[in-house]
């Protein structure tokens, strides 16, 4: 089964370019996004051990009922709380709270990277995608030196 | 040694990229994508959405295929085989590519191979 990069983020202009990224780039993982703070809770909680890597945005006031009450904080909370076991990204452009959740994270012993979003969706291909693949490249682990005698197919 | 060349899942004939060229030392630092044509030889482009088909363009086939980043001081920070119209499985042809990459005078750093099922994180190949 397919790891997962679970997203969390509201605009769906944003949604559309993370995605054609991640199709253009990791094919090969499920990627999985939510504008819910507790659906990507129960996803992260289902999904336990398949998790490749985590983004959130913190303000999701492009959600259909406008909510301010619900944001990333609530995810950042709730991993705080738990084992690190991936690399999470934080997307936001409120640097204050966005800051409050990378630290509470961070004291967590979670390894978070703080992406700040510019020039309309252009940041995702400049700083956002190579963020996400440097915290993926960061947990790649270690194999054996290939044998010379294996044989793979393209 | 590359394994059985292979065409662009991308099948619309683009036109090859103006930035595209053959990967050179004097290469500046940046973030790329590589398409390895039926010769060997490394060709870039920026690091832009969909650009792997247009490297070679006109639906051309490719040995090898993902991306590549060049530090400040000449050194590949990264190789991978990230390219979602190529999609190469080989963990020895991206050591290929990185030896071509060291017969070119590159220092190579990170060399990441991405599992083509996406079922494990990717696996930092040592075949230096």
């Amino acid at each position: 089964m397919a790891l997962l990069i679970a997203i969390l983020e509201d605009n769906l202009e944003r949604i559309g370019v993370m995605k054609e990224w991640l199709t253009d780039r990791l094919p090969m993982y499920e990627h999985a996004f939510t504008d819910d703070p507790e659906t990507m809770i129960r996803l992260l909680e289902v999904k336990s051990g398949q998790i490749l890597a985590v983004s959130l945005d913190h303000d999701l006031y492009d959600r259909a009922d406008g909510s301010t009450e619900l944001t990333g904080m609530i995810v950042s909370d709730y991993l705080a709380e738990r084992e690190p076991t991936f690399p999470i990204i934080i997307h936001s452009s409120n640097e204050r709270d966005s800051l409050t959740m990378k630290t509470k994270l961070i004291c967590g012993g979670w390894k978070v990277q703080k992406v700040l979003p510019f020039d309309d969706t252009n940041w995702i291909g400049i700083s956002w995608y190579p963020a996400l693949k440097k915290a993926i490249r960061r947990a790649a682990r270690l194999p054996p030196r290939i044998p010379v005698t294996e044989v793979e197919r393209d | 040694m590359f394994g059985k060349p292979k065409k662009p899942l991308d099948r619309t004939c683009y036109p090859k990229s103006q930035e595209s060229r053959p990967l050179q030392l004097s290469e500046s630092l940046g973030r790329y994508v590589y398409v390895v044509d039926t010769r060997g030889v490394i060709h870039v482009a920026p690091d832009q959405l969909h650009m792997h088909p247009k490297v070679l363009g006109s639906v051309e086939s490719a040995l090898y295929a993902g991306e590549i980043g060049i530090n400040l001081a000449g050194i590949v920070y990264e190789l991978t085989n990230c390219s979602g119209t190529f999609q190469f499985k080989s963990k020895r042809s991206l050591c290929c590519v990185a030896t071509h990459l060291v017969q070119l005078g590159f220092a190579v750093r990170n060399i990441i191979w991405f599992p083509p099922d996406g079922n494990s994180p990717p696996l930092r190949l040592q075949c230096i």
